[in-house]
């Protein structure tokens, strides 16, 4: 495409079609997609914001402007530190999923590796199941009267094994286990087409100067991975923040331990959905919001440093 | 083929009640709601949660339809669990269906914001054939909001084999609290479970609401809290104290193997429940000769906790009087008596509770009903029940852990919920 400049002789103006025609041809195909976007991502978060700012009654009607008044209850609420430590814990902890992917998936595309396509698909395969069907079969998996896990436990001399899903803290961990688990699948696959990328000479240059696997692992695939672990990374602790349905689906409202575990996501659903404050439960969504969006920008910030693009 | 099926149960249920409606059809005129005659033309949308008594509900619409051949009424079906959540989204977008279930806890709320219509205007409402107690409960400020469909009490259910082997006399004709505590301590010490419920949801109507009145206590009174109350802190203790001498499980062992399998397996020798159990329990017990039904115990007075759904109409219906004339035609004295023989629940109008009692009569049925005649106490609500239920959920099971002392959770129960109260 050639474009004209201040001294440069002007381009003959018949050859080409009107610049507003070039402007808006896009702007036609990319529409569609703006406006579902325009629609279902920031308007509502707008309109939350809004939200945030008014107190209704429990059928959203009877709106009253607050001011900062549900910022000011948030920020003052005695389970507000904890619920926001069992998040940060929780997407910690979640984060271990990336290296473990990272390893799994390295294993996977081993060269001469025979069923890669049915290794591949097993891990992929709890990324298909629905969530909340899962933590179901987890649950009685934890189960401290009769699950599997405790069945073990017992067998080899452990006695009094937790009730790992009504005892704080260890709820927790199950919770964050089965988030580990159930994303490793999604992971693999990303990693595994990363791998794809990398080029086999770079291989056959490491071990002609003498590279054992161990350093071909550690000095060319993961930084030559670094891209797909960076988005892997982002994706990861969006999702930590986000936690709910696990919670919900594997301890649930009546159980002892919950009042320990409960995720910033969970306060905001209480608010909003159970004690019935739209204001409220608005102000905590926007709280999460900022939240994930500076701990994304710090991410994007640090990226430079260990981010390999070729 | 399932709504074949369906449709085809419909169908027969329908025709025993018209006949049962032809017999007692001239005592009761139609007309209800002023301009209604049989020729209204109307569409009818109708929404309830429970599909074990879908052949109860596609009866009594037959019926309805005898009466008001050309008012269709369609009606859709959620989980409980769903049910609420879509209530409020269809309440929030004026969606409402025309007529549907109505509970204690929702009642206000729906009324107390304009969301539902006032049956004030229905003339021949029998109201004195219903409890009293239902009646108050969907009247708000003065206003009927609903008419009482069913009830449900609380009772111990029995595990006799347990008893037996820990000889314990079976407590037919009442028993005390020490008498119960007792039974739990003997059977706790065979090995089973001595007593079970559901207090670890901080399921206060399956248990410590009927403690805390059996106490003397309350819940609320005059829109003030009354946990705080020592008599009610007595019985809140009550459920304390039973885990503490290990009469009943810990509540973790009730979270991860729920109350109702642990005593239909046989683990359990009292469990505390609702009527609505009678039915699940009668599916999954492995020996249904092995259980019978006796009254809750009692200490300073007797007391269970009633509670009960109501039918109510929408205000912003298009077809009030016909979606009024539904609400009506869904409670009468024949739609109870139907919901009687299908045994789903117990019907609320006066006097057609019999069939019910006797759909299963090795287990004492008539506890329940005559608990609901004699010392019944109503589900205690306010405006915005579920706030403060909520609360209990998260202070009261520590204390029923013994993590923190009973007096001080009931303290900070009442403090927090006094405060909510004050909002509403």
């Amino acid at each position: 495409m050639t474009t004209t400049t201040a001294t440069g002789r002007q381009a003959p103006p018949k050859t080409r079609t009107h610049p507003m025609s070039v402007g808006a041809w896009p702007l036609l195909f990319v529409g569609p997609l703006l406006i579902g976007v325009a629609i279902f991502y920031y308007y509502p978060i707008v309109s939350n914001l809004y939200t945030s700012f008014t107190t209704t009654n429990a059928f959203g009607g009877d709106v009253k402007f607050v001011g900062v008044d549900n910022y000011v209850d948030l920020l003052t609420r005695p389970d507000l530190p904890s619920a926001l430590g069992n998040t940060l814990l929780y997407t910690g902890v979640v984060l271990l999923a990336v290296p473990l992917s990272v390893v799994i998936a390295s294993m996977i595309e081993l060269p001469g590796l025979k069923g890669r396509t049915l290794y591949r698909m097993l891990f992929f395969m709890p990324y298909l199941a629905m969530p909340v069907a899962i933590a179901q079969v987890w649950r009685i998996f934890f189960n401290g009267n009769f699950g599997l896990l405790n069945q073990m436990l017992k067998a080899i001399g452990i006695s009094d094994p937790p009730y790992w899903l009504s005892t704080p803290g260890f709820a927790m961990l199950a919770v964050a286990f089965f988030g580990i688990w159930s994303s490793i699948g999604f992971n693999v696959i990303i990693l595994s087409s990363g791998l794809k990328g990398i080029p086999p000479e770079l291989y056959e240059a490491a071990s002609l100067d003498g590279a054992n696997a161990w350093q071909q692992f550690s000095r060319v695939t993961v930084p030559l991975l670094t891209p797909s672990i960076f988005f892997l990374t982002i994706m990861q602790v969006i999702g930590g923040f986000q936690l709910f349905d696990g919670l919900y689906a594997m301890l649930g409202p009546t159980n002892p331990a919950i009042n320990e575990s409960r995720s910033l996501v969970y306060l905001f659903y209480n608010e909003a959905f159970v004690q019935q404050n739209k204001g409220g439960g608005a102000a905590i969504a926007m709280f999460i919001v900022v939240l994930v969006g500076i701990v994304t920008a710090i991410q994007f910030w640090g990226q430079k440093k260990w981010v390999h693009y070729e | 083929m399932k709504r074949r099926s369906f449709l085809t149960v419909a169908g027969l249920a329908g025709a025993a009640v018209s006949l049962s409606a032809c017999s007692g059809g001239d005592t009761e005129p139609g007309g209800q709601g002023g301009e209604l005659t049989a020729d209204t033309t109307a569409e009818l949308t109708f929404f309830y949660w429970d599909k074990n008594q879908t052949p109860t509900v596609e009866a009594n619409i037959a019926a309805f339809n005898k009466q008001y051949p050309n008012i269709k009424v369609n009606t859709s079906i959620a989980a409980y669990k769903d049910y609420w959540s879509k209530l409020r989204t269809q309440a929030e977008g004026d969606q409402l269906p025309d007529v549907f279930w109505m509970n204690g806890p929702n009642i206000q709320l729906y009324a107390g914001n304009d969301m539902l219509a006032s049956i004030d205007d229905l003339t021949d409402v029998p109201w004195d054939k219903y409890p009293q107690a239902l009646v108050d409960l969907y009247t708000v400020d003065g206003s009927h909001f609903g008419i009482p469909k069913d009830y449900d009490t609380i009772a111990c259910f029995i595990n006799k084999t347990l008893f037996e082997q820990a000889g314990v006399p079976i407590p037919t004709d009442g028993w005390t609290w020490a008498e119960h505590n007792d039974a739990a301590k003997k059977i706790a010490a065979t090995g089973a479970h001595g007593v079970v419920s559901t207090v670890g949801a901080a399921d206060g109507q399956g248990s410590y609401y009927n403690t805390i009145y059996q106490a003397g206590g309350y819940v609320i009174k005059d829109n003030q809290s009354g946990f705080a109350d020592p008599k009610s802190v007595k019985g809140l203790q009550f459920w304390a104290d039973l885990i503490a001498d290990g009469s009943m499980p810990s509540l973790q062992v009730m979270t991860d193997t729920s109350p109702t399998v642990l005593f239909s397996n046989g683990q359990a020798g009292i469990f505390w429940a609702g009527s609505w159990m009678v039915q699940p329990l009668l599916e999954d017990l492995k020996d249904p000769a092995e259980v019978i039904v006796v009254p809750l115990p009692k200490d300073e007075t007797q007391a269970t906790i009633i509670h009960g759904l109501a039918y109510v109409a929408s205000a912003k219906s298009k077809n009030l009087a016909a979606s009024k004339a539904l609400v009506q035609a869904m409670t009468t004295e024949e739609a109870a008596k139907t919901e009687a023989a299908n045994g789903t629940a117990i019907p609320a109008f006066t006097g057609t509770q019999q069939a019910w009692v006797d759909g299963q009569p090795e287990w004492n049925l008539g506890v329940f009903t005559t608990g609901a005649d004699e010392y019944s106490v109503s589900y205690p609500v306010s405006k915005n029940t579920a706030a403060w239920e909520d609360l209990q959920l998260q202070i009261l099971p520590d204390a029923f852990a013994g993590k923190t002392p009973m007096e001080e959770a009931a303290k900070n129960l009442a403090e927090q919920m006094d405060a909510l109260l004050a909002k509403e």
